[in-house]
């Protein structure tokens, strides 16, 4: 069925179509989750959240910009409004701003699901501020205005999960079997 | 040479390739809400039609009671006609009867306050029951036991058989004798015939035993359904030149500027605005009742975080309010109070005047609010009023969730009103 007609019978409740549109979608939208949680349960929940709320606000959608980046930005917005609820975000004070966040392709060589795993265990704003800013695209300001916090604190923010982010990815190289990386 | 690049890009490149599938049970689980939704939806949709049911209701109970007062009064009027008045003519049948014997139908029917009209026209010698008779329940009787006391009776000199048309079991009437008594007394012995004897000498078997309330007007011509309905004219007539025309319904076209606002959020740039109309019922000469529907649509910005979060929210709106009028003068005061049922059309946010839909699911599909307010009215020309209406909607739910409040609408209407 074409996305344009999917949409259409989903706007009037056809569960079947609403079925179809959830598979399409489904994976796609996972990983947003993934990426935005700290790990696969709470993953779960939130697409299941998204999804209620993708075809509760479906009528609102105006055929206007992409309907997969409209889905995506409603399972962002549910995944701050989570962790908005679950009190103040913890913000680290850092003091090495300065420290470099580079690394290079090997280190990178990782299993997929082990980077992602890196992602989901930084501190909740961390992860947020990373995953806005650098997988999904919004500006500073932009980040800064959706999590309520000022625009130094967004970059200090992402500088500070990329520091993170390479201290786990180096001691996942250090704990890789010596077989992998050859000799 | 190794390259070095930055974590993020390097990261982000990397999971392009990640696929992952969630467990099927999400899915279920979408289902099975999806389901529970629906039956909730279904019973949001029964507030504006419940509330429709309950006016049509209201509208049809007070009409009812008008004309059950208007049917007394012509009665009423009916019987100052009949008493003093000897018009009646020998041709037609009226038999009303109180504390009656007379049971026509075979079914045993001794109401004691039962009205029983039988239109009866004659043929030759027979005098034939051509409509089927009706009672009048309560109308009469409630206040009228005492039967007529001067009523016409038809002379009938020949031997006269009156047969009942419509009824299942026959009444026939043998008499030699005229029919002068005004006490007649009809008599059914359970066997659905009778013979009505005029003075009680005749031969047959309905016997003038008891000088009871009952009633019997012979009349061959005119029907007494049709007189009655004439003086019914009659005395709609005489009401309506003793009592002032009431104008029962109006309509009201109206716009007006709403003020937006949460009791613990501060609201700014505030342009909402609200236009439709509303249909009124007088159901007395004070109350009244109204339905309408209009478009609401409001446009407000609040701060957040020294963020500026725009909102423009467009409701279809119906309000069903009860309208009391409190003074009356030169101009009319009234208090209205009700509730009005939201219905969500479009809603967009800016953050800074840059679009940016973000928090959009967090409003509301459907709302009501508790209406109260103060309505003032003039008269202009001939029955157009004009109408000024200060007014304060109370939400049941946050328009927005994000807010986190109780919200409400101040509102002041602007209308002309016109009574038909």
């Amino acid at each position: 069925m074409e996305l344009e007609q999917l949409i259409k019978s989903c706007k009037r409740n056809n569960l079947k179509a609403q079925g179809d549109l959830y598979q399409r979608y489904k994976d796609t939208l996972y990983l947003q989750c993934l990426k935005y949680s700290k790990n696969k349960e709470e993953a779960q929940d939130n697409l299941h959240d998204s999804f209620i709320e993708i075809f509760k606000s479906i009528k609102k959608y105006k055929n206007k910009g992409s309907f997969e980046g409209w889905m995506k930005r409603i399972t962002i917005n549910l995944a701050i409004n989570k962790y908005k609820k679950e009190g103040p975000l913890n913000i680290i004070i850092n003091n090495d701003i300065l420290e470099d966040t580079t690394v290079t392709d090997e280190e990178l060589n990782l299993e997929l699901t082990n980077i992602l795993n890196c992602i989901q265990e930084l501190p909740n704003q961390y992860r947020l501020v990373f995953n806005l800013y650098q997988l999904d695209g919004y500006s500073h300001k932009e980040v800064a205005k959706l999590l309520g916090i000022s625009v130094n604190t967004s970059k200090s923010n992402l500088h500070r999960a990329k520091v993170l982010l390479k201290e786990k990815i180096i001691k996942l190289n250090q704990t890789k079997p010596r077989l992998y990386y050859g000799s | 040479m190794e390259v070095n690049k930055d974590i993020g890009n390097g990261i982000k490149d990397r999971l392009e390739d990640l696929n992952m599938t969630p467990d099927t049970m999400v899915w279920d689980k979408i289902e099975i809400d999806l389901k529970k939704k629906k039956k909730k939806r279904f019973a949001y949709f029964w507030f504006p039609i419940a509330g429709v049911s309950i006016l049509a209701l209201i509208f049809i109970l007070f009409n009812t009671n008008g004309s059950i007062n208007s049917k007394t009064n012509v009665t009423k009027g009916n019987k100052q006609a009949l008493s003093p008045k000897p018009e009646l003519k020998t041709k037609d049948l009226n038999v009303i009867s109180n504390n009656s014997n007379l049971n026509v139908n075979s079914t045993k029917n001794s109401n004691n306050n039962t009205t029983k009209n039988i239109q009866v026209t004659t043929t030759n010698n027979s005098i034939t029951v051509s409509n089927s008779y009706y009672i009048n329940n309560k109308t009469v009787s409630n206040k009228n036991n005492t039967p007529y006391n001067n009523p016409k009776f038809g002379t009938n000199k020949n031997n006269t058989n009156i047969a009942f048309k419509t009824i299942p079991k026959q009444l026939s009437l043998n008499s030699s004798q005229e029919l002068k008594n005004s006490n007649g007394n009809g008599n059914d012995n359970g066997n659905g015939n009778g013979n009505g004897n005029g003075n009680g000498n005749g031969n047959g078997n309905l016997k003038n035993t008891k000088k009871t309330d009952s009633l019997v007007n012979i009349k061959t011509k005119d029907s007494v359904s049709n007189e009655n309905k004439l003086k019914e004219e009659k005395n709609s007539k005489k009401d309506s030149i003793n009592t002032p025309e009431l104008r029962r319904w109006s309509v009201l076209p109206f716009a007006s500027i709403d003020q937006f606002s949460s009791f613990n959020h501060a609201t700014t740039n505030n342009t909402s605005s609200n236009y439709g109309i509303k249909f009124n019922y007088l159901a007395t000469e004070d109350l009244s009742l109204r339905i309408g529907v209009s478009k609401l649509n409001l446009n407000f910005t609040t701060n957040e975080d020294t963020f500026n979060f725009t909102e423009k929210i467009s409701y279809i709106e119906i309000p069903l309010e009860i309208k009391q009028k409190l003074i009356r003068g030169k101009i009319n005061t009234s208090i209205v109070a009700g509730v009005s049922y939201l219905l969500l059309e479009d809603a967009s946010i800016y953050t800074d005047g840059i679009p940016n839909n973000l928090g959009i699911d967090s409003i509301e599909n459907t709302n009501m609010s508790v209406n109260l307010g103060l309505s003032f009215d003039t008269l202009i020309i001939n029955k157009l009023h004009f109408v000024i209406e200060p007014m304060f909607k109370y939400h049941f739910k946050p328009l927005e969730n994000r807010l986190k409040s109780k919200t409400y609408t101040l509102s002041i209407l602007g209308g002309l009103e016109y009574k038909f």
